[in-house]
């Protein structure tokens, strides 16, 4: 009996020191930011590096400059048939294309490249696919009462992209917010903690199209919700399909900050889908119409 | 090679049966075999009850002095004791709390005595724990087992009420997440893990107050019997643990009472004998009472629910429809409520409770064997409602599960006894959501299960005990067919010592969406084609030894896997239009601890001190590089000190202190940011961080207190006042820390967990 007591013993003090899985320490990463939108000519890039949690952090004392970037399109064997070059713009860290003439066409493969970074050796690689186009073909009126007894309905055509259903986000765009207040909602609840225009662009969750009626005609009539009108007056609607790589980031992203099952306190990474840093490289197709919300009666 | 092994245990199983008829009795003096004829032999068999109130005692102790033979009580109270020499003896019956009854009785040969006991509650007299070591406790006496009385539960501080839940959390090898949640985490499990049975009922979300509580009314319950591990084959289901609770019978002898006023809620029960017939009834009601609370704060702040309260039903009726037949009806119906509107244009209204109705009929078949049928329906909802400036958000989610159930108890001899059972079922799983008047979710899952057990308890010689078993398991939906060994060896050293090992196989065909902290939206999901079943092995080692009548010690290791776990991707920002099998993030994990359990159970100063030191791991591809992290509940040492120390017969003080290792959190470690957001106005900040719940946080402690003195409520009845101080020193515990992007630099701020709290409970007993 003495014997079982001493391994005991032996065990619990033993077990005090035990802790295998550490904390491991910040390792400061180049970051990237580029959103290409189909239709629209190449758009600024950004380079800049993380900052310890507890720094202050400004975009203009983190950029990289001096970087070689630039993006290719990439034919369906993922061999290079266009080279768009990118050149440093006036404003650190800031990449613009050479030439503004080149557009970003939908359903096309684009990769980026970044190199002679301050770090030797370090290389920046990432892919995109732009969703295929689509077209708005009707709203159902471009000017209601708030939260009347009608709402805008838009019917849209679908997009595609390989592998995987639609995914979309939407937003909305308050064209004036000089002239025109903010809804009783955001007015009376929500803009007590926000400053200045924060709600001037208003977007919606991730949604899959699964959510939505595809008509006989092989289009979607996504209904727009109240909630998105943050300001009256005249509003722009968007629809933007997303690729993968908008997609994983924004999802990870909006998890890190709770509202999820996961427990609070846990936290993962944004997903990147960058190699040799971080950030994001993404592409969408959108289209848009314009709406106008009149005041309640 | 998983099949062979099965093969190999089943055979060892069928085996040990069979050499029944060739085995003999080793040490016990009062069997010579199985050659002679049955009549040889005499049987004692009955139920063992409460003498003031009829209740039957569950585990409750039967043994002849002086030989080993004897049995303990099943869940209906019943025991039974075969082949027994004729000859004089001395039997002895015993229970937690009970003063001993022992009698002399003869038994002729072939004769079978029918010996239904009293015995006499020692109240507060003795303030005892748990159970005392007895040979014959095969349930109780398996490593990873406990049972709480509910007075034990009634006498702790808690959190403005007593609570079935938080007791066992006090208990080493089980966690709570935080000071808001009763959810049980045992054994590095988490809740949906552990399998809450009230009444042979499966019970969907055992909780008040989003989690706050747990649904269980002290004064409905008579028995909570928790398997912490390593349970045996008649419980299946579940990758961890059981908690298996018992309504209260009803007093069969005379009609009685309890009137209770609280804080945060009032409670009644009646119970009595049935008039005029051999049964008994028992009801017990509990409500919320909030009202004057939020009426008084309403005047002075704004934000304050509409509605905001919880009831409960726990209703029983016995019935003994003759010697050997009895049958029982057990009800519960449990709600919360709150609507929650937020100026004119926000709005919350949740709903949310369970119902469970379980029939039992029992039957003593034979001297040896013993039936159980029972009927169970179990149903569950929550209705969350939001409502955001003209847009709004509703859900619809059930639960509903029915089954039959059959139990059968066996004793052919002092070295077998055979329980077998079949369980079958349906299960029906519904959500619907609605967002802007849209149906956005439309789900319905539904499947029929079919189990089937046996286990025996083989005793070859008096100092080993084998508890063998194996469970099947068919699971429709996904055609799932599963078979689970289960063993247990108990080793007496001596009368004093007692070596456990124990190893098990579980599978578990559900899993759970909740938030930890809120637990009034949880959804159940299955298996399907796709999503095979969690499963996972368990190992237990353990001793037990009595210093003196008076002190205990109790110390088990175990070891356990987690396999296939599936739980909903938290990274889904949606899912609609994906595939049942999409929604799902797929890992494995594994938990090991030491559990120390130290006990004086007699005495004017009684109480325990538990302490754990355990990890628990996870791990899902893509999450975390890949790599194991312990989750946010996983605590290395965690110590619990109950101490009763009774002043008088009138004055008593209970204190409970606790101190943990703070739980796993992850510290961030940089930040960058999205300049220019296509999607929001402004720049979007994230989190860079390295391993996944790597840090810890500040250290838990608490200190509860609770005084209470007894008297008489003007001569109606015997009377109790409570006053408990939770968290005496007010230690501001932290829960968990979030980040304030809106400063620059990012500021970490504490969110913590509750401050001093006193409370007082009056309760009138008549």
């Amino acid at each position: 009996m003495k014997k079982i007591y001493i391994l005991v013993t032996a065990l619990f003090i033993a077990s005090c020191d035990i802790d295998i899985y550490k904390q491991d320490g910040y390792v400061e990463q180049y970051v990237v930011e580029c959103f290409l939108v189909a239709g629209e000519p190449f758009p600024q890039l950004s380079l800049s590096t993380t900052a310890p949690i507890f720094d202050t952090y400004r975009f203009d004392e983190r950029v990289v400059s001096n970087a070689l970037v630039h993006i290719y399109e990439l034919n369906e064997t993922g061999s290079r048939i266009d080279h768009i070059p990118y050149r440093q713009s006036e404003s650190p860290g800031i990449y613009l294309p050479v030439s503004t003439e080149k557009i970003v066409k939908p359903g096309t493969r684009y990769k980026l490249e970044i190199e002679g970074l301050p770090d030797a050796g370090v290389f920046i690689s990432s892919e995109t696919y732009v969703p295929h186009s689509f077209e708005f073909l009707d709203i159902n009126f471009d000017t209601l009462a708030y939260q009347g007894m009608e709402q805008f309905e838009v019917t849209m055509t679908r997009s595609f992209y390989p592998g995987r259903q639609n995914v979309y986000i939407f937003t909305n765009e308050a064209l004036d917010t000089v002239r025109y207040p903010l809804t009783p909602l955001y007015q009376s609840e929500l803009s007590e903690n926000f400053a200045g225009d924060s709600f001037r662009l208003v977007s919606s969750p991730i949604l899959h199209e699964g959510n939505y009626r595809v008509n006989m005609d092989n289009t979607i009539t996504i209904p727009l919700p109240w909630i998105m009108v943050a300001y009256l007056g005249p509003n722009r609607i968007t629809a933007y399909a997303i690729d993968d790589n908008i997609y994983d980031f924004y999802r990870s992203a909006d998890v890190q900050l709770g509202g999820s099952t996961q427990s609070p306190g846990e936290i993962e990474n944004v997903i990147y889908n960058i190699d040799g840093g971080i950030g994001i490289f993404g592409s969408m197709t959108g289209v848009s119409t314009n709406i106008y919300v009149k005041p309640v009666q | 090679m998983r099949n062979i092994q099965i093969i190999i245990l089943f055979l060892f199983f069928v085996l040990s049966t069979g050499l029944a008829s060739n085995t003999n009795s080793g040490d016990t003096p009062s069997t010579t075999g199985n050659t002679e004829s049955p009549d040889e032999y005499a049987s004692i068999t009955g139920y063992v009850t409460d003498a003031a109130n009829g209740e039957t005692l569950i585990g409750a102790n039967v043994i002849l002095r002086g030989t080993m033979i004897g049995a303990s009580a099943n869940t209906s109270g019943y025991f039974i004791i075969s082949r027994i020499p004729p000859g004089k003896y001395t039997i002895r019956f015993s229970y937690i709390g009970y003063i001993n009854k022992e009698m002399e009785i003869t038994v002729e040969r072939g004769e079978r005595k029918r010996l239904d006991v009293e015995l006499v509650s020692t109240e507060v007299m003795i303030q005892e724990l748990v159970i005392e070591s007895d040979a014959f406790k095969e349930e109780l006496a398996r490593i990873g087992t406990s049972q709480l009385t509910t007075q034990l539960i009634k006498q702790l501080p808690a959190v403005f009420q007593a609570d079935v839940f938080r007791s066992l959390q006090l208990l080493p090898g089980i966690k709570a997440a935080s000071d808001f949640s009763s959810g049980l985490y045992i054994r590095g499990g988490s809740p949906d893990q552990t399998l809450i049975l009230l009444d042979r009922t499966t019970v969907y979300n055992p909780s008040h107050f989003f989690g706050f509580f747990s649904t269980f009314n002290p004064d409905a319950i008579k028995d909570v019997r928790l398997f912490k591990g390593g349970y045996p084959a008649e419980y299946g289901g579940r990758l961890g643990s059981v908690v298996d609770i018992y309504n209260k019978d009803g007093n069969r002898n005379n009609m009685q009472g309890i009137v209770s006023l609280g804080m945060l809620s009032s409670r009644a029960s009646i119970e009595g004998p049935l008039p005029g017939e051999s049964g008994s009834y028992m009801i017990a009601a509990r409500r919320s009472t909030l009202e004057p609370l939020l009426a008084v704060l309403k005047q002075q702040i704004e934000d304050i629910p509409e509605s905001f309260y919880f009831y409960d039903l726990n209703a029983k009726i016995n019935f003994d429809a003759g010697l050997n037949d009895r049958l029982s009806l057990s009800v519960y119906a449990g709600r919360d409520y709150l609507n929650f509107p937020f100026g004119n244009d926000l709005e919350l209204d949740l709903s949310y409770g369970n119902r469970t109705i379980s029939a039992n009929y029992t039957r003593i078949v034979s001297r040896s064997m013993f039936a159980a049928v029972t009927a169970t329906g179990s149903y569950y909802f929550n209705r969350p409602y939001f409502y955001f400036g003209g847009t709004d958000f509703s859900r619809f989610n059930r639960v509903y599960d029915y089954s039959v159930k059959t139990d059968l108890d066996w004793i052919p001899s002092q070295q077998h006894s055979f329980r077998f059972g079949v369980w079958a079922g349906n299960l029906l799983l519904r959500l619907d959501d609605e967002f802007d008047g849209l149906t956005t979710l439309t789900s319905r899952i539904e499947t029929a299960y079919v189990t089937a057990f046996a286990q025996n308890r083989w005793r070859p010689v008096n100092y080993l005990t084998f508890n063998i078993g194996l469970r099947a398991n068919y699971f429709t939906k996904g055609n799932y067919v599963r078979v689970e060994p289960r063993t247990s060896v108990i080793y007496n050293l001596g009368e004093n010592t007692t070596l456990q090992g124990v190893y098990g196989r579980y599978y578990q065909f559900l899993t759970l969406i909740t938030s930890e902290a809120f637990a009034g939206f949880d959804v159940w999901l299955t298996t399907d084609n796709g999503v095979p079943p969690a499963w996972g092995d368990q190992f237990g080692l353990g001793v037990t030894h009595r210093f003196s009548p008076a002190w205990n010690i109790e110390v088990e290791g175990y070891y356990r896997t987690m396999r296939d776990l599936f739980e909903l991707d938290p990274l889904l920002p949606d899912v609609a239009g994906l595939e049942y099998h999409e929604l799902f993030r797929f890992g494995d994990g594994y938990a090991y601890g030491i559990e120390v359990l130290l006990e004086r159970t007699v005495g004017r100063l009684n109480g325990f001190i538990g302490y754990t030191w355990g990890n628990t791991r996870r791990r899902f591809p893509g999450y975390n590089r890949d790599n194991f992290y312990p989750p946010k509940y996983d605590r290395i040492h965690d110590l619990d000190l109950v101490v009763n120390y009774n002043l008088s017969r009138r004055w008593l003080i209970t204190g409970v202190f606790n101190y943990a290792t703070g739980q796993a959190y992850t510290e961030p470690l940089g930040r960058a940011a999205v300049i220019n957001d296509p999607f929001a106005t402004g720049r979007r900040d994230y989190l860079i961080v390295g391993n996944v719940n790597a840090s810890r946080l500040p250290a838990y402690h608490r200190f509860d207190v609770s005084i209470s003195r007894r008297g008489r409520f003007f001569g109606i009845g015997d009377s109790e006042l409570q006053l408990q101080i939770i968290n005496l020193y007010s230690r501001r515990n932290i829960w968990f820390y979030t980040f304030d992007f809106e400063e620059n630099p990012v500021r970490r701020e504490k969110i913590q967990l509750l401050p001093i709290l006193p409370s007082i409970n009056y309760t009138v007993y008549f």
